[in-house]
């Protein structure tokens, strides 16, 4: 059984097998049962709590045998949580002698889950190490993981502090101080007119607006403020007026897009056009979306226009498509073209008949083969 | 030395010489043993994922108000003051201790106390809390936990902690879907709950999994639907060559067609590059299936035309479009998967497919392939190619159709090529 990859098999990796006493290798045993047993499937919160139970007791020895024997084209999803368990074990044990090992890591995506995970477990008994190591390693998947890393731990220390620290030791984490610094200081006006004072002290007058996209979803999340009274509070706080601009921009392009615009009713959509086109691509939205209660409105009000323009727009979009009358491509839009047909011979049968003879084969074939749809 | 002494010394030698040899090979026998060369470890698909750390919550009475703001506070810490808590492992061990402690009412507590959506995107406990949350209070009250995940949709919490339950314990989670106890607000759900719950269930319990599968109803998102689960499964099971034999057979045994073709479909796609023998021979396994007229004629030309996807999917083009043509020459439809493996063959390889047409002996297939070449290239603008293709086609119905679907774009979109394409230029 093999589901989650053969265990990787070298001359070392056997002659390593034979010298080992069994009682020395049930651990590794036991996670190789537990891999194989997970093999394609998900891990359940049960089974990934068991796999760090086992790993959490490796030496590192253990961890390396465990390591030498991962498939080495560690595709399936158990594989990299293994690999991850494994390393973030042995940062516990000997973060340096780790690190070393994770940069030497040729597949990019298992590299970054690996140096992510010794960069945790290293962050947790020595930060001061972990971050040296991570900002001057040379790695750029390192330095950019340690960011975040770093941020956490001097704003988690002191927030009024954490960016005049990060100017001295490591600039370029002071977006992400700046990022999480609501997580700390948003809670009450006081709190969040701290933020602010921090801000205008110590942020750098050149960080561009780009980098302040976090700290504008941030505190948008975890304010009820509006923009406007975040920054009169912000000018309160003797913030500059560049940095208020900055905010703005970070507010209006990043969290203005997420906004969820209220769900309008699809009839008064239709109703409210005030074009020709607005009014025939509500409807086509409409009838695209949900073809039954659209044909039920358009038809309580006889409107062939609006069902004859719908028609020809749809009809447009799979001629030009890649679309036959028998690939299956496009259902919602073949479905809404049949409904809406249906309804135009109901209402003026002579017009829609005499379109359709306008129109190629394709089209033709498709709407007088298809089962009738419902009313 | 005396001859008889010589004999005498070459002897012990030689008994010497023997007696080395069996305790090397007893010694190395031994090492062989213990180091598993001998005989494989006992695969653990059944067995029983016990261990000291399990994680299954006995019941507690419920904590004080301030007692569960604690708790709160606490894992809001964790998670805050973790520098990643996606690979924090021993921060998610200390989370699950803590919520191993609760009762299903605070669970509950806990659960509505996580932030929602902030805007744009899920702050980290939300996206991680929220699910190890719910997976804990499924364990304890299915009902409730299930109800609470699906108001909120958007955390997507409620399958995954139903599928982890699963995973666990099957037969009390597949139970319970049944069950009266299933609240009938959920009723649009049960299916995507059961589809959960199967898509890891196959290797675990084979019987089990493939007996539920007859529950299972074709739902309208890709998702929620039998053939995408039964692709899984083939997914998972393509390099384990016992489960993968067992579900060919069973997905052949139950009763629609469809089952075996998404079946197949996965599986070829998923098949190891280096496993080209295994490939080839269940290729021809295939053949005998597709031929073996256990598929009704209705569904036949749709079945077989999977099967060739899939077999063009994995670059066995000439074989499978042979056999294709010796079925289906004389007729003038190709379905629907057969065009969309055209298409997709046409965009990464165009010089092979138009050296496949150019051998084709004259049929209604062949002109009926030709012709459904013509909407991908329309839709790609290539209207030029779309043209040739049409000059390819000898039957004269099909190739009005393809010249009416051509003239008709062409002409809205450029009136004068089009024009000059009608002339003949």
């Amino acid at each position: 059984m093999n589901a989650a990859g053969a265990p990787k098999a070298t001359v070392k990796t056997m002659l390593k097998r034979l010298t080992t006493p069994a009682s020395q290798r049930a651990s590794t045993d036991r996670l190789e049962l537990l891999r194989q047993a997970i093999g394609r499937s998900e891990t359940s919160q049960q089974q990934t709590a068991e796999l760090w139970s086992l790993i959490r007791g490796f030496s590192v020895a253990e961890v390396k045998t465990a390591l030498e024997s991962l498939p080495k084209d560690i595709h399936e999803r158990i594989n990299y949580e293994i690999a991850s368990m494994l390393y973030n074990r042995w940062a516990q044990l000997d973060p340096e002698e780790a690190a070393s090992s994770a940069m030497k890591e040729e597949n990019y995506y298992l590299q970054h889950t690996i140096i992510n995970s010794v960069l945790t477990a290293w962050s947790q008994t020595d930060p001061e190490s972990a971050i040296r190591w991570g900002r001057d390693c040379g790695s750029e998947t390192a330095n950019h993981l340690i960011m975040m890393i770093a941020a956490k731990q001097w704003v988690e220390h002191d927030p009024t502090t954490a960016i005049s620290r990060a100017l001295a030791e490591f600039p370029k984490a002071i977006p992400s101080i700046i990022s999480i610094l609501p997580n700390k200081l948003s809670a009450t006006s006081e709190a969040r007119l701290k933020m602010f004072e921090i801000l205008a002290e110590h942020a750098p007058e050149d960080i561009p607006w780009t980098q302040l996209a976090g700290f504008a979803q941030r505190l948008s999340g975890l304010s009820s403020s509006t923009v406007d009274e975040i920054m009169a509070e912000m000018t309160e706080a003797n913030c500059s007026d560049a940095l208020v601009q900055k905010y703005k921009s970070a507010f209006d392009y990043y969290v203005g897009r997420y906004k969820q615009p209220e769900p309008q009713d699809p009839a008064e959509m239709v109703e409210s056009a005030t074009t020709d086109q607005a009014r025939t691509s509500a409807y086509q939205m409409w009838a695209v979306r949900s073809p039954e209660e659209a044909i039920r409105w358009a038809e309580s009000r006889a409107d062939s226009e609006v069902i004859s323009k719908t028609v020809g727009l749809v009809t447009e979009e799979l001629l030009q498509s890649a679309w036959s009358p028998s690939n299956g491509t496009y259902p919602q839009e073949s479905k809404s073209l049949l409904t809406q047909f249906a309804a135009w011979q109901r209402i003026d049968e002579q017009t829609a008949s005499a379109w359709l003879e306008t129109m190629p084969s394709d089209i033709q074939k498709f709407v007088t083969s298809s089962p009738d749809p419902p009313q | 030395m005396k001859p008889f002494t010589r004999s005498i010394v070459s002897s012990c030698a030689l008994l010497a010489l023997i007696v080395g040899l069996g305790w090397s090979g007893r010694v190395a026998g031994k090492r062989m043993a213990r180091a598993g060369w001998l005989q494989t470890a006992a695969p653990l698909a059944h067995e029983s994922l016990d261990q000291p750390d399990r994680l299954v919550a006995a019941p507690h009475s419920d904590k004080k108000p301030r007692e569960i703001e604690r708790v709160i506070l606490r894992l809001k810490y964790l998670i805050e003051t973790s520098p990643d808590i996606l690979v924090d492992w021993e921060t998610r061990r200390q989370i699950q201790r803590l919520l191993s402690e609760l009762s299903s009412s605070d669970l509950g507590k806990v659960y509505a106390s996580i932030e929602g959506h902030q805007l744009g995107f899920l702050n980290t406990a939300s996206y991680f809390l929220a699910p190890e949350v719910l997976a804990v209070w499924t364990k304890l009250d299915p009902a409730s936990a299930m109800i609470a995940g699906f108001a909120e949709p958007q955390r997507g919490s409620a399958t995954r902690a139903f599928a982890s339950w699963a995973a666990e314990s099957p037969n009390e989670a597949l139970d319970w879907l049944a069950s009266d106890d299933f609240p009938p607000e959920l009723s649009e759900k049960m299916n995507e709950l059961r589809i959960a719950a199967l898509a890891n269930l196959l290797s675990r319990d084979f019987d089990l999994a493939t007996q539920e599968f007859f529950k299972v109803e074709h739902g309208s998102t890709l998702w929620s639907q039998r053939d995408h689960l039964i692709g899984r499964w083939a997914s998972q099971s393509v390099n384990d060559p016992e489960l993968r034999e067992k579900l060919v057979e069973f997905s052949k045994t139950t009763g629609r067609p469809e089952d075996h073709a998404h079946m197949n479909s996965s599986l070829l796609r998923d098949w190891p590059q280096e496993d080209a023998l295994g490939m080839l021979t269940y290729m021809y396994e295939l053949r005998d299936y597709q031929e073996s007229g256990n598929i009704s004629a209705e569904k036949q030309p749709e079945m077989d035309a999977i099967a060739v996807r899939a077999a063009i999917y994995r670059e066995y083009d000439g074989p499978a479009l042979e056999w294709w043509m010796e079925r289906y020459s004389d007729q003038s439809e190709v379905p629907g998967p057969l065009q969309s493996a055209l298409s997709q063959w046409q965009q990464k390889y165009p010089d092979a497919v138009n050296q496949w047409f150019a051998q084709q002996p004259d049929s209604p297939q062949r002109d009926a392939m030709q012709a459904s070449r013509v909407p991908s290239f329309i839709a790609s603008g290539k209207m030029e190619e779309a043209a040739r293709a049409i000059y390819e086609i000898s039957d004269p119905g099909i190739r009005q159709n393809a010249i009416e679907r051509l003239d008709y774009v062409w002409s809205k979109r450029d009136p004068e090529a089009a024009a000059a394409w009608r002339r003949g230029e």
